[in-house]
């Protein structure tokens, strides 16, 4: 009761002290007589009960005239105020909705609100997607448009648990349009309120080219994929087909040399009992002939050791293996082993270093073309003449040069002295020592090393053999 | 006083080259054989003052044989000889216990140096 009075009074307040005020006022005029005649007057009401006057009566209907009168002009008065709200309200209301029915509409997806498995709204998109009008679709089961292979995925990301977890609810699944065809779709779930219930609002999204265009990657990758290994393989067997070549080829050459230094063993030993006297009486003319015999048989060694190289070297398809180690050390070998040979020629031969350098190379080889290098040099020199060996570093690279004084290069030849079959003026020479392999050898070792070699040259005045590394 | 040297190497005409050489430098050739295993059981029998051993065969008898003969003979004087020169089997041929190594074709005062090396050692 209280309560009810209270929502009364708040409800109608200014209403209800209007009427005060002019219930005071009508008291006022009602009572121009005195103050007593109004206490009097209304306890004789009171006790008596007696019929009121008509002049009290006119000022009672004038006061409640003008109560309701009042009454009616604040009634009037809000209801003109409700209805200018409500006119806003529903503007309002009009341009939301026209703003989200075009979100809606103008959406290239679908959007629907599902509620209990039934799809309670459907953009005209859905149309497209489902081949039904969005008006066939309400209070459908969503379930009837789902494949049923991917219903138990719908049931599990509807439940209202999947909602609660963080994170994204989006998953694929398959629908299923009302003529029968398949759309593979990609679904965006949310939980919301719809009609004061939970309701899910989901956007779906045909991936059908998506999925194609994945296919075909994933086609295109699977057929690269077997590409490759299939090559790989070819290149694996290759390699392999080429080391058993290279193997082949060592084993065929070694025999090889074996077998033709075998008889030259022999005679050889033979020879040099001959020229030391243990064998024979020969005279200093006839050693001449000995001397002239060994020297055909150490060209002749000379000539399988060259085979040998060419073989080990040139044709080799596979790398050479390189260890780091002194250069200048190697250099300085190379030129000790000459020292005697120089020495018998009257050939003077120096060896010049700055520092030590350290290189990665294959010592073997390496000392190979210091021994063509250098073997040339005095071969090619006169008697009296010098070969200076150097080894210089600077720049980030370290230079070799081989320098003598002989008889120089043809201008014209230059360019193919490091060639297969070059042979230098043999004339300084009684017989042919080699095949002509030692510069080529020697080209291929360098190149091999990745450095480069060059030769300048002026006949008649001598050569400079150079070889240089990026260090 | 003769050097009692045994020769193990099969090809016969460098044996014969050998053995001619060996004559006429105070060595006496007392036993030959022409292969490792053959090597091997000689040395045992003869104990020669030097072994003289071919080792440039493709396959490697020379280099086993060597090690066998070093095993039982630690003491055996041995010099190898070879047809394919290369620093590694030099090395390899000395790891074995072989005091030098000749190539092949031989130099005769070379080899002859070398057998007063080994047998002064």
């Amino acid at each position: 009761m209280a309560s009810k009075i209270v929502e009364i009074w708040e409800n109608n307040k200014k209403f209800i002290m209007e009427i005060s005020m002019i219930g005071i006022i009508a008291v006022n005029i009602f009572m121009f007589s005195t103050y007593a005649d109004v206490y009097n007057r209304i306890a004789e009401i009171s006790q008596k009960y007696e019929p009121l006057h008509i002049d009290e009566l006119f000022w009672i209907i004038i006061f409640l005239i003008l109560a309701f009168a009042n009454f009616s002009w604040h009634r009037y008065r809000e209801l003109i105020e409700e209805m200018n709200e409500r006119k806003k309200t529903e503007k309002l209301l009009r341009e939301s909705e026209a703003k989200y029915s075009a979100l809606v509409e103008h959406s290239k997806d679908v959007i629907m609100i599902i509620k209990d498995g039934k799809i309670k709204f459907a953009n005209n998109v859905s149309e497209e997607l489902l081949g039904a009008p969005p008006e066939d679709m309400i209070d459908s089961k969503f379930l009837k448009y789902v494949a049923a292979e991917s219903r138990n995925t719908v049931k599990k990301r509807s439940s209202p648990d999947m909602h609660r977890q963080d994170g994204l609810n989006i998953y694929e699944i398959i629908m299923v349009k009302r003529n029968g065809l398949r759309v593979p779709v990609e679904v965006n779930a949310t939980l919301i309120e719809y009609e004061d219930q939970p309701a899910d609002l989901i956007v779906i999204r045909d991936i059908t080219l998506r999925k194609r265009l994945e296919s075909e990657v994933r086609r295109y990758t699977t057929k690269l994929e077997s590409l490759v290994e299939e090559k790989t393989r070819e290149l694996e067997q290759s390699y392999n087909r080429l080391q058993k070549v290279d193997e082949m080829r060592t084993e065929l050459i070694d025999i090889a040399a074996h077998e033709l230094r075998t008889p030259l063993t022999s005679i050889k030993a033979y020879l040099n009992l001959m020229q030391s006297g243990h064998v024979g009486n020969f005279t200093e003319d006839e050693k001449t002939t000995l001397d002239d015999m060994m020297r055909n048989i150490n060209n002749l060694n000379a000539l399988i050791n060259d085979m040998l190289d060419y073989t080990r070297i040139e044709g080799k398809m596979l790398e050479i293996s390189l260890t780091t180690s002194s250069i200048t050390e190697l250099a300085e070998e190379a030129v000790n082993d000459f020292k005697t040979i120089a020495r018998a020629r009257k050939i003077s031969l120096k060896f010049t270093a700055d520092t030590n350098v350290e290189i990665p190379m294959d010592r073997e080889m390496m000392k190979k073309v210091f021994v063509n290098l250098i073997g040339n040099a005095i071969k090619y020199s006169r008697e009296g003449g010098s070969v200076i060996v150097s080894v210089e570093s600077g720049r980030g690279r370290v230079l070799v040069a081989v320098r003598d004084t002989g008889i120089g290069i043809n201008a014209d030849e230059l360019p193919y002295v490091f060639e297969r079959f070059y042979m230098g003026d043999t004339s300084l020479t009684r017989e042919r020592d080699q095949m002509g392999f030692g510069l080529s050898i020697a080209r291929s070792i360098i190149e091999k090393h990745s450095g480069k070699i060059w030769v300048e040259s002026q006949e008649g005045k001598g050569s400079t053999f150079y070889f240089e590394f990026v260090i | 006083m003769s050097i009692r040297v045994m020769i193990a190497e099969d090809s016969d005409s460098t044996r014969k080259a050998l053995k001619t050489v060996l004559k006429f430098h105070d060595c006496e050739v007392i036993g030959e054989a022409e292969d490792g295993e053959a090597a091997v059981a000689l040395y045992k029998s003869l104990k020669p003052d030097l072994l003289l051993i071919d080792i440039s065969m493709p396959k490697k008898h020379g280099i086993d044989a060597i090690k066998e003969i070093k095993k039982m003979h630690p003491k055996a004087k041995i010099i190898g000889i070879t047809a394919l020169y290369s620093p590694e089997k030099r090395q390899e041929v000395l790891d074995v216990g072989a005091a030098e190594l000749i190539v092949k074709p031989f130099d005769v005062p070379d080899l002859i140096r070398a057998i007063e090396r080994v047998i002064s050692q």
